[in-house]
């Protein structure tokens, strides 16, 4: 190696690390990384002095290393905001975790962290939400497809989520938990009244979320999952996108935080059979970036981040899905039957129809009710276990299940 | 063992075929692992085939359509099921054996003999185009000249531009094709992947016309399971052709087909749920800007898929300078190819005692006993 080399962007400091081919020292690679960031709140509402007041930001915090570098970073912002002007801020922090420490094989409960957190992060509200209390009170219901695709319901005996994930396969429960997440999140903003969700998603993970959704069935949900949107007048948005989990990483070492980063250490199959897609995707994305196809990640969320909803079905009845909320814009169970036939051919010998006696009195049928409540073709697809779901009452009734 | 027939054991409920219940299942369905008969997985998969023809419209009453056969295992069972289908739903049309010869010795010449007896086993004409008559190349040439690399552009521009040169002598303007589902879910991923917006919407239509070729292409074989075809030639007994093309597909490609395995041995369903997500693909339209900045007036961009952008008057000259063919530019793109080839050509046969395609075949021998 020949003579240090000095950062090209402030010119003075000797560089640390070079990054996207430029050398850098730490406190232009934290401007750098912060940049990115602070481009995603450039709205007034975030602003100092604006007229909405002071917003409300929800983060969501798994406590993975992604999340902590967003909190981080944010906080940043806020506290530069209140160095500038009087101690004023334009924006709150409230973070909610959802409590993943059974499930996930976390190695420490998220809220034994916060002491540490609470005291680094002042002003910052810390929460954690149990899923089983957001289930609670909740009528559960089975949703279940029969073999003309209809979907069939009845009354659901269970009560937890663990009872209700310990029928379907893994990627099933890894699809379902995300959707529930969703709702629960927005619960929860509405709740704490938050005007932002803030999902700390690395382009890696954007990358790897959008094929998953295209492998799932769930295509038509990119437009809104990949890309900041407004829901129900709640912006949500990914702040974090254009950052390499590499580069947050590096963030988080530089700024000494990596010690509070709290993330599953489950050692996760390498078995196609065992794994979810999720991370059958991972490691495809791992195993295609180290053969130098550097490009993948990028292109992938670039693509993704143009996909709209589909026009080519305007003259059909949309309907919304009971289960996620995605938007059904053609008739799944006639695509379905098109293409996967269940008719059978004509029995022709007699011991043949002795059979089908024998099987037709042996026959039972778990599900009591065939029903026509929309069902999105990715939801159907994570049905091939029955799936229990909170549902609303209204449907309960409209088809009396009682 | 012994040879004479136990009485007959009475079969238990859950050794019965999961659709006709009266017969004995033979088989897991690899779509949706269900336990089936012989005769109910000839049904559902021969009237899938069958809903996929009459849900595109696929066919005219009296059509003549073209086979694209190689003689592998998913053309032989679309002649097969075309003849089938044809016959039991009466769709008028009138088949043809479409074969391509790219001259790759061990592979092609002895798959072309699979599509010989073919022709005779389903009773239909046959016609066969060759890459060397056509283009003065063999696939064999082509690899001594420029390596394995790029065999399967070369081959696929060549393919393309000769499938309808044989469809066109024989006056016909439709040719089917074996792409299954497990192709379709496969370009979808490659489209996201690579990025290519020009193809990422069309990346499942099951009718393809392009601009620079008068002849449509179908593919009765979207929804169907590479390993379906597979069974179904094995139990109807088929008649096919199962080596591989020696030289190897693209790199890239090879890991998303490896993706595509995994994810359909972790949940089968996968393949058509990526067709179902490619199905509902659109883009943000871009804002229709009239700069040519970077483009010459003239300039006409060939897609990756063969076919051309249009931006002059299609209207005049769209004849390829140097073979007629049909062409929107000045030269078509197999011309364009082939001319970067002529060059090394020379060099090639003036280097090397032995056969041309010897050679070939010593390098895909030597690169096969590296792995
Ligand atoms: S594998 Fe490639 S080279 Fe071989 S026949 Fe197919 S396209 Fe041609
Ligand atoms: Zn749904
Ligand atoms: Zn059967
Ligand atoms: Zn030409």
């Amino acid at each position: 190696m020949s003579d240090i080399t000095i950062c090209i962007k402030c010119n003075e400091t000797p560089s640390t690390i070079v990054n996207r081919k430029e050398a850098m020292c730490d406190s232009c690679y934290n401007r750098f990384a912060r940049g990115k960031l602070r481009k995603a709140l450039s709205l007034d509402i975030y602003k100092v002095n604006s007229r909405y007041g002071i917003h409300r930001i929800l983060v969501s915090y798994s406590g993975s290393k992604a999340s902590l570098a967003t909190l981080d970073m944010l906080y940043d912002l806020m506290i530069e905001q209140k160095n500038r002007n009087n101690g004023k801020k334009g924006f709150e922090i409230v973070v909610v975790n959802i409590d993943e420490f059974e499930r996930n094989s976390l190695p420490q409960s998220m809220t034994s962290k916060f002491d540490e957190l609470k005291s680094k992060y002042e002003e910052v509200s810390f929460n954690v939400v149990n899923i089983n209390d957001f289930l609670d009170g909740k009528k559960l219901i089975d949703y279940g497809l029969d073999k003309q695709f209809n979907i069939v319901i009845k009354k659901s005996d269970k009560l937890t989520m663990d009872q209700i994930f310990q029928s379907i396969d893994k990627s099933s429960q890894e699809d379902l938990t995300e959707i529930l997440y969703d709702n629960i999140l927005l619960d929860v903003c509405k709740k704490f009244q938050c005007g932002t969700i803030m999902y700390c998603e690395t382009m890696n993970k954007l990358a790897s979320e959008s094929l998953s959704l295209i492998i799932k069935g769930r295509g038509t949900k990119i437009p809104e999952k990949i890309n900041d949107t407004t829901i129900e007048d709640i912006h949500i948005i990914h702040p974090i996108r254009d950052l390499y989990t590499k580069e947050i990483e590096y963030y988080n070492n530089i700024n000494g935080i990596s010690d509070l980063v709290v993330e599953s250490n489950r050692v996760i199959s390498n078995i196609n059979k065992n794994m979810s897609v999720k991370e059958i995707v991972d490691r495809y994305l791992r195993n295609v970036e180290q053969s130098g196809y550097s490009s993948t990640i990028p292109t992938v969320v670039k693509i993704s981040e143009k996909l709209v909803a589909p026009s080519k079905f305007s003259g059909n009845d949309t309907s919304k899905c009971n289960i996620c909320g995605d938007t059904i814009y053609q008739d799944c169970k006639t695509w379905l039957s098109k293409i996967t036939v269940n008719d059978s051919a004509p029995l022709t010998e007699e011991i043949e129809h002795e059979y089908l006696k024998m099987f037709q009195d042996q026959e039972i049928n778990e599900f009591d009710k065939s029903t026509d409540i929309p069902i999105c073709y990715g939801c159907m697809v994570a049905m091939n276990k029955p799936v229990t779901w909170p549902t609303d009452e209204d449907i309960i009734n409209e088809y009396s299940l009682e | 063992m012994p040879v004479e027939s136990k009485p007959e054991k009475k079969l238990k409920v859950t050794a019965l075929c999961e659709l006709c219940h009266g017969r004995k299942a033979v088989m897991k369905r690899p779509k949706n692992l269900q336990k089936l008969c012989k005769e109910c997985f000839y049904k559902v998969f021969e009237t899938e085939i069958h809903n996929t023809i009459t849900d595109a419209n696929l066919f005219q009453y009296g059509e003549t359509v073209a086979i694209g056969a190689s003689g592998g295992k998913d053309s032989t069972v679309l002649a097969s099921i075309m003849k089938t289908l044809n016959e039991r739903y009466n769709y008028g049309l009138k088949l043809v054996l479409l074969s391509i010869d790219e001259g790759i010795v061990g592979y092609r010449d002895d798959s072309l003999d699979t599509v010989k007896r073919n022709k005779i086993q389903y009773d239909m004409p046959l016609e066969i185009v060759s890459y060397k008559e056509l283009y003065n190349w063999s696939m064999d040439e082509i690899v001594a000249c420029s390596g394995m690399r790029n065999s399967c552009t070369y081959c696929g521009v060549l393919r393309r531009q000769a499938l309808d040169r044989g469809a066109a002598k024989l006056n016909i303007n439709h040719i089917v094709t074996g792409h299954n589902a497990d192709d379709m879910a496969e370009t979808v991923l490659m489209n996201i992947l690579r990025g290519d917006t020009k193809r990422l919407e069309k990346s499942c239509s099951i009718l393809t016309e392009s601009a620079d070729s008068p002849i449509k292409r179908s593919k009765p074989f979207k929804y169907t399971y590479q390993k379906e075809i597979v069974l179904y030639a094995h139990y109807k007994k088929l008649d096919y052709f199962s080596t591989e093309c020696s030289y190897a597909p693209e790199a890239f490609r090879g890991t998303t087909r490896e993706l595509l395995k995994a994810l359909e041995a972790n949940r089968p369903s996968i393949i058509m749920d990526i067709i179902y997500s490619g199905e509902h693909f659109e883009l943000k339209r871009k804002k229709q800007t009239v700069s040519y900045k970077n483009k010459k007036k003239d300039e006409t961009q060939i897609n990756a898929d063969g076919s051309i952008s249009l931006n002059k008057d299609f209207t005049k000259a769209n004849k390829c300078e140097k073979c007629g063919y049909l062409s929107s530019n000045k030269l078509c793109k197999a011309c364009v190819l082939l001319g970067g080839l002529e060059a090394n050509r020379a060099k090639i046969t003036l280097d090397t005692d032995t056969s041309v395609e010897g050679a070939a075949k010593l390098t895909r021998t030597l690169e096969h006993l590296s792995f």
